[in-house]
């Protein structure tokens, strides 16, 4: 089953008067449990790419189907409910809410919802997560008292809490050392293999394209590999 | 919702810069606003306290009339209009008196005298109060509310002046004259009917004990004296008859000699010679009344003052509401025969000539007719509106027989007709006319009887302690206005910071609710914490000044506020609540525009964060 479904999707930046086609008719699909790349070179449009397929930006053109919904017609409250529900964001910059600790940071995804299991069962979990991605001992820092790759690391966490269909990580380990990568992107394999979640990320990276299972190659807003898996 | 306020408290926290501008302006209002209007409610108080203590009581009836009006004169037209006398004098002292929760009335009247100074002097204006003062005393506890410096009080039935203290120096250091109870004083008084002069025993001098204010003249110039000599000096009591100026050659004796302590007596001082003829006239023809005390009505006074048993605040006022509303109902009984019989005349007409009302309808035009009926239900003022209507059928039956009825108003244009200046049958069918289509508006004019609290009667002071509320007041609103403008520009700064957070929130699941309500919890929060301090500080600060009180300095502007020497502010719960307000206002207002600008931040936003 495809989770995501592309079709002659466009999109265009207007910088003043000028219109800047970043994507060009991409279609592609993307199958549940698939662990794929975007890569290409600075400006091809992967950042473009994934903003589209985590519905924090809409195309300018073109069909887009994100676990079968087609999300043309959907309004800002029901695109907002489909990005908490079925959606997990990894950013390049973490982005996390400085105010609130690791436990709290992976904890607030959660209290955007309704809650679906007993405050017991909603604690384990988090703890679960957090252990999963080492950092234990770490739960009442704030980002600030952490390093790039644990910061890093509470994003993946806050990504999975909520159990999402897809999580998309624009550049992932661009700010962290090889090492950190691997062990990273490891991570993600782990559970991509563990929960048949769908990993969807962008990179530069040669050692992580060569870690997936398969590679969309942009070149200039256009596909010139690996449209389907 | 817990996670809101966690989010809200803690980035209050955070945002320390923030948090500081928007408290510390919150603070500022909050804390001013309960200090100032705390302190000014006291001075309100303390007038209030000082005035119906000594000078006005709690309760004031009047004539309805249509200027301002005040025990010190008409003080926006100082010395041109006297307060009617009551209009319907024993039936209105009956009622009040039936009254549960009166405690003691008293009548006063107030008129503008001059003392005589001799020649080429310079006039020294006093305001006479006219008093009764067996009344008076129960009303007013004058032992405790006057200091008597000299002498002592007006007896009942007695002529006399007790001169203000104020007065008795200014005399002494001013124009050389010392008086003293026992020595006479000559007062000229001004009036429609002319210049009258008397000579007034000095009875005493007396200063009010807590009511100061030399800023305003006219209270220091206060003085009590008797009601026959007030009333003829100002002419408060109807024209003297001319025949009584037969007697004048007489009286002319009793005019002050040489050896009065005042000089010589000019008359025509400050006269010129044309008026000079009948002002004397009117002025020998009142010499003739001198000791014909009776000729002044009784109930020839202008005011009631009436002290109530319960003298708070909101006594007072419910008292005052009931007693306007009775007298809107009794208006009847006050009103001229020629309304008062409006009814009768409507039963004769009614079950005589119906087919007479459509013929009259019949010259109405629609326009008019709805005029008409917009002034009987009241949703219009119609007085001119009608009066035209009537001038115009008028026109059409010819009437116009030798009156002028251009701009008449229609009550009197009919009591003209009344007067049969027009033939029978058309005063009938206007007054049908008026019976039908207008006495309903008559009605509704309202009650013939002005019932104000004391602050009117004492009008000068306590509008000057309002005004000074209202300019607090003004400027209060210019800090919220500017508070909220500030404030919102550093929301704004703030929103602007945190897109990138907000956009993270947003892409991760946050609907725009969860944003907004972020927003208003972090500046309520910022809000009740600095606005409850600034009123809790407020308060501390108004309830050590209260317990240790102010001093008012002799003629200084505090003094005439205060209503006396010291002052002790007391914190105002209407103070508070306005803070409260403020507080609220403030947050509210202030957080509008920042947070729409907010709701508009996209979730692709979160990928621009550095
Ligand atoms: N907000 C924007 N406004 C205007 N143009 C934009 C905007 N975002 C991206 N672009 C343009 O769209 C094209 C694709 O940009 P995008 O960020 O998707 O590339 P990228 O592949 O992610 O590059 P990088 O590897 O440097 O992150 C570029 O030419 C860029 O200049
Ligand atoms: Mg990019």
């Amino acid at each position: 089953m495809n989770v995501v479904e592309l079709k002659e999707v466009h999109k265009d930046y207007s910088l003043g008067k000028v219109n800047v086609p970043a994507l060009k008719g991409i279609s592609l699909t993307i199958g549940e449990g698939d662990f794929v790349s975007v890569a290409g070179p600075s400006g091809s449009g992967k950042t473009t790419l994934l903003n589209l397929i985590g519905c924090i930006d809409r195309p300018t053109r073109g069909e887009l189907h994100i676990t079968g919904q087609n999300l043309e017609r959907l309004r800002d409250r029901e695109l907002t409910e489909l990005r908490h529900r079925t959606l997990g964001f990894i950013f390049q910059t973490f982005n996390l809410i400085p105010v609130l600790n690791v436990y709290e940071n992976v904890e607030f995804p959660l209290l955007l919802g309704k809650r679906k299991q007993s405050r017991k069962e909603e604690k384990e979990w988090i703890d679960h997560i957090i252990n999963e991605v080492g950092l234990g001992d770490r739960k009442k820092h704030r980002p600030n008292e952490l390093s790039g790759g644990q910061r890093q690391r509470v994003a993946i966490a806050r990504a999975l809490v909520t159990r999402p269909q897809i999580v998309l990580a624009d550049e992932p380990t661009a700010n962290l050392d090889s090492a950190t990568s691997e062990r990273i992107i490891e991570l993600m394999k782990k559970i991509n293999e563990e929960q048949k979640t769908t990993f969807i990320f962008s990179t530069h990276d040669p050692m992580i394209v060569d870690m997936v299972d398969h590679v969309i190659r942009l070149h200039d807003g256009v596909i010139i590999s690996g449209s389907t898996s | 919702m817990n996670s809101v306020l966690k989010i809200a408290l803690r980035n209050v926290g955070a945002h320390k810069i923030k948090t500081g501008i928007v408290g510390g302006l919150i603070f500022l209002g909050v804390f001013l606003i309960v200090v100032g209007n705390s302190f000014l409610s006291s001075t309100t108080e303390s007038l209030r306290r000082a005035y119906t203590q000594s000078v006005s009581a709690e309760i004031a009836v009047i004539k309805n009339i249509d200027f301002d009006y005040s025990l010190f004169g008409t003080w926006n037209e100082m010395g041109n209009l006297h307060v009617p006398k009551l209009p319907d004098y024993d039936r209105t002292l009956e009622f009040l008196q039936a009254q549960e929760e009166v405690r003691e009335i008293t009548t006063v009247s107030q008129g503008f005298l001059v003392v005589n100074a001799g020649e080429n002097d310079s006039d020294f204006w006093l305001n006479g109060l006219a008093i009764d003062p067996k009344s008076y005393g129960r009303v007013f506890n004058v032992e405790e509310s006057l200091i008597l410096h000299e002498g002592r009080m007006l007896l009942p039935d007695e002529e006399g002046i007790v001169l203000s203290k104020y007065a008795a120096d200014y005399l002494r250091d001013y124009k050389g004259i010392t008086v003293h109870p026992g020595d006479s004083l000559l007062l000229n008084g001004y009036s429609a009917n002319g210049f009258r002069i008397r000579e007034v025993p000095i009875r005493g001098i007396f200063e009010y004990r807590y009511v100061k204010g030399d800023m305003y003249p006219m209270l220091p110039r206060t003085c009590l004296m008797d009601q026959q000599n007030l009333n003829l000096l100002c002419g408060l009591n109807p024209p003297v008859q001319k025949e009584e100026t037969s007697a004048l050659a007489e009286e002319l004796l009793f005019a002050p000699s040489e050896e009065d302590m005042f000089g010589e007596v000019s008359f025509d001082a400050g006269v010129s010679s044309d008026p000079v003829e009948t002002d004397l006239s009117s002025l020998l023809g009142d010499m003739s009344l001198r000791h014909s005390l009776s000729q002044t009505e009784n109930s020839d006074w202008q005011w009631f003052l009436v002290s109530l048993k319960e003298g708070d605040k909101k006594s007072v006022k419910a008292f005052r509401e009931n007693l306007n509303d009775y007298f809107a109902e009794a208006f009847q009984t006050f009103t001229p025969d020629y309304v008062k019989d409006a009814p009768r005349f409507a039963d004769q007409f009614l079950a005589s000539d119906q087919e007479e009302i459509a013929y009259l309808r019949t010259y109405l035009t629609e326009e008019e007719k709805s005029q008409l009926s917009n002034v009987q239900s009241g949703a219009q003022d119609g007085a001119e509106q009608v009066s035209r209507i009537i001038n115009r059928i008028m026109e059409i039956e010819n009437l116009q027989k030798g009156s002028s009825l251009e701009s008449y108003p229609f009550d009197s244009m009919t009591r003209n007709l009344m007067d049969e200046k027009a033939d029978e049958a058309t005063t009938r069918r206007l007054n049908r006319l008026m019976i039908e289509e207008l006495f309903p508006y008559t009605l509704e004019k309202g009650p013939d009887y002005t019932v104000s609290e004391w602050w009117h009667a004492a009008a000068p002071m306590s509008m000057t302690t309002m005004g000074i509320q209202a300019v607090m007041n003004a400027a209060l609103l210019i800090l919220f206005i500017v508070a909220v403008i500030i404030i919102m520009n550093t929301l704004i700064i703030s929103v602007m910071e945190r897109t990138g957070e907000i956009g993270t929130m947003r892409a991760m699941g946050a609907q725009k609710g969860f944003v907004f309500l972020m927003f208003l919890a972090e500046t309520l929060v910022i809000s009740l914490i600095f606005g409850l301090s600034g009123m809790i500080a407020g308060s501390l600060i108004i309830t050590l000044i209260g317990s240790a009180g102010i001093p008012a300095a002799e003629g200084t502007m505090l003094q005439m506020i205060a209503g006396g020497n010291t002052l002790y502010p007391a914190l105002s719960g209407w103070a508070v609540g306005a803070g409260f307000l403020f507080m609220i206002l403030t947050a509210v207002l202030s957080i509008l525009y920042p947070v729409g600008f907010a709701l508009q931040i996209q979730p692709v936003e979160a990928m621009r964060e550095e």
